[in-house]
């Protein structure tokens, strides 16, 4: 396929765009474009397209309020998130913080003072070793029932999560 | 949900209201001068290229959306015009990449909004119009109008849908041949 590109076309696409042909147009440029392929596959496009442009320029629209305040609300609303996505994080991190603290307080407590036998049970219990045995010596249903609560819990801390996200 | 209201009891959306939002570009009224003057024009394109009014009608409101929605604003009403036809081009784009979405074949010739009402030359001129494009592809069909309605460069063209203005020239030389093509077939002339 071989591209040509015609030396009046620029003169012909301005007078096809402002509405000018064939009227504006010399007899010499009439005149080229009945014996060029080029020119006249050009008048021919140009002209539907310029009138199916025309006719698009007279069809009625919606009024503009409606959208420029939809556009408003989604710019305050990407505001907010950018604006309190850091705050949720140092939330989140200083709920940590404040959970360690508490932890750490209270097992200094407990050393401290006299520990309840059962605190001392749960003590041993976190010991890796023994975590190990007492799972290896448990009943089939209280190891149902500790993933079950496991899971359960994790559930709840995704859903809270996202439910956050979501408002 | 302690969490969650831990979260959000902060007064927050106040102090956000007087910032960022002052940023946008244009005031209502500016928006609404700029809107009338490429509403149509970006309609139609996005009309013809679609094939479907009710999609183009939804494609121009996601488009105004996107564009007073974006940070980065070129300068100027013939940039800001470009940058509205490359929205509403990747907006096109997106559409056609989604796995199901109606066949233009399906589409209804009364989606277009042919009116009764216009002369008997335009009818037909349009109605050509419409059955030429429905035998292009729709990238040809966008070419054809950005180039031929809307009057664009090939560079501009080559911005505004991303291709390499090099095959810009080819693909719409191919387009125009097919739809002048068309076009004879069916009697239109040019000349007139």
């Amino acid at each position: 396929m071989k591209l040509r590109s015609c030396c009046r076309k620029a003169e012909l696409t301005a007078l096809l765009r402002d509405s000018r042909w064939p009227l504006g147009a010399d007899l010499e440029l009439r005149a080229h474009v009945s014996a060029c392929g080029h020119c006249s596959e050009l008048v021919l496009v140009m002209t539907v397209f310029q009138q199916a442009r025309r006719e698009a320029a007279q069809a009625e629209l919606d009024a503009p309020g409606t959208l420029w305040w939809r556009a408003q609300l989604l710019r305050r609303r990407k505001a907010i998130e950018t604006a309190t996505r850091p705050i949720m994080v140092a939330e989140i991190v200083g709920l940590v913080v404040v959970m360690a603290a508490l932890a750490l307080s209270g097992w200094r407590w407990f050393e401290a003072n006299a520990t309840p036998a059962w605190m001392l049970a749960m003590r041993d219990l976190l010991h890796p070793a023994a975590l190990v045995a007492a799972i290896a010596n448990a009943s089939p249903l209280v190891l149902v029932t500790a993933a079950l609560t496991i899971s359960v819990l994790v559930a709840a801390f995704v859903l809270c999560l996202s439910a956050a996200r979501d408002s | 949900m302690r969490f969650r209201s831990l979260v959000w009891e902060i007064p927050l959306p106040q102090a956000v209201d007087a910032a960022p939002v002052a940023e946008s570009l244009m005031d209502d009224q500016a928006f609404a001068a700029f809107y009338e003057r490429t509403a149509r024009p970006l309609c139609a394109y996005l009309a013809r290229v679609s094939g479907s009014a009710t999609l183009a009608d939804d494609l121009l409101q996601e488009t105004y959306l996107r564009f007073l929605g974006a940070t980065l604003r070129e300068e100027g009403e013939v940039s800001q015009r470009r940058y509205l036809f490359r929205i509403a081009s990747n907006l096109l784009r997106d559409h056609w990449r989604k796995p199901v979405h109606k066949a233009l074949e399906d589409v209804p010739e009364s989606a277009l909004g042919v009116s009764e009402e216009r002369g008997v030359e335009r009818m037909e001129s349009r109605t050509l119009l419409t059955a030429g494009l429905q035998r292009l592809r729709p990238r040809e069909r966008q070419l054809l109008w950005l180039a031929y309605a809307e009057c664009y460069s090939h560079k501009e063209i080559a911005a505004i849908t991303g291709l390499g203005a090099a095959s810009i020239r080819l693909l719409l030389f191919r387009a125009r041949r097919k739809m002048a093509s068309f076009l004879r077939k069916n009697g239109m002339e040019g000349l007139a």
